[in-house]
């Protein structure tokens, strides 16, 4: 049979020396404390700068796809002339964009030519 | 209450209730298992405070913020170790366990209670120290066999072995001493 429970109570701590270690174990972490709250503090910043950046980069994105393919379909073949000509495609190349058509060897070879210019 | 989880959680983020609340929850067990390595309460309070910063330091690496417990004695008890080892090579540590506080207001009792906790810290003493810990973790900070095994990495059986060789060794002196002084 197991001996009893031995009374080991009066080597428990007292309130007093209890609160004393607390606070000498709370004066020892503040730096630590400090730094984290500090680090967490910038990412907290950090944090709240990048969300409506994110919101605003969303936003800005959905307005031009949006206006980007409201131009793609009602675009008129002037429009789509202007577009084309800052993206740099050839002249020939547009003749045949235009008319819908599969390009022949020679609109190719224009086309390579005008690009060769 | 809150969790020792959601204290961790906190605590990593700097907020200082939060570990004060942890080092409240952890600290009678930690000067607990410190003192039973070292046996002298100055000792055993510094390497607890050197403990709790330490833990709070390595916070990030906690994988489970629910045994913080578990996790924050297992350093108390390394720092206790590796103190005792430094401290056997100086003179002979003090066995007084718990010094008294300043203030107390009832002397009679108090006088009475430092008696008592002499004649138990004479006899905690003469025990091994995985005995001590185990019966000071068990009868004073009421840990399961479970946790103590856990805590000194031997099986429950072999922790209820123990505990009843300490309780028997201790019950015979503090029995003797009772008879020498009546």
């Amino acid at each position: 049979m197991e001996p009893e429970r031995i009374d080991l109570n009066a080597l428990s701590m007292d309130a007093d020396r209890f609160e004393a270690r607390v606070r000498s174990i709370m004066r020892a972490a503040a730096p630590e404390l400090a730094r984290r709250a500090q680090r967490d503090g910038v990412l907290v910043v950090l944090g709240q700068w990048l969300r409506p950046a994110l919101a605003a980069a969303a936003v800005v994105g959905i307005i031009a796809t949006g206006a980007l393919l409201q131009n793609v379909g009602d675009a008129s073949p002037s429009v789509n002339h202007g577009v084309a000509h800052q993206l740099g495609v050839a002249e020939p190349a547009l003749q045949w964009i235009d008319e819908e058509r599969d390009p022949t060897v020679s609109d190719l070879e224009m086309a390579l030519i005008g690009d060769g210019r | 209450m809150e969790g020792d989880a959601g204290l961790v959680a906190r605590a990593r983020a700097g907020d200082e209730s939060a570990f004060e609340a942890l080092v409240r929850r952890h600290l009678s067990a930690a000067h607990t298992v410190a003192l039973g390595v070292l046996r002298d309460p100055a000792d055993a309070d510094d390497v607890c405070q050197d403990s709790f910063v330490a833990a709070l330091q390595q916070l990030d690496t906690l994988a489970e913020p629910h045994r913080f417990g578990a996790w924050l004695l297992r350093i108390v008890r390394n720092r206790a170790l590796s103190a005792l080892r430094k401290q056997r090579v100086r003179a002979a540590a003090p066995l007084e366990w718990v010094v008294d506080a300043a203030g107390d207001a009832n002397p009679g009792r108090d006088a009475e209670r430092s008696a008592l906790r002499d004649r138990l810290s004479a006899a905690l003493d003469t025990l091994p120290e995985h005995q001590r810990q185990i019966v000071l973790l068990h009868d004073l900070e009421e840990w399961k066999h479970r946790e103590i095994g856990e805590l000194l990495g031997m099986p429950e059986g072999t922790v209820r072995h123990h505990l009843f060789q300490a309780r028997r060794a201790l019950r015979v002196l503090l029995k003797s001493e009772q008879e020498k002084e009546g």
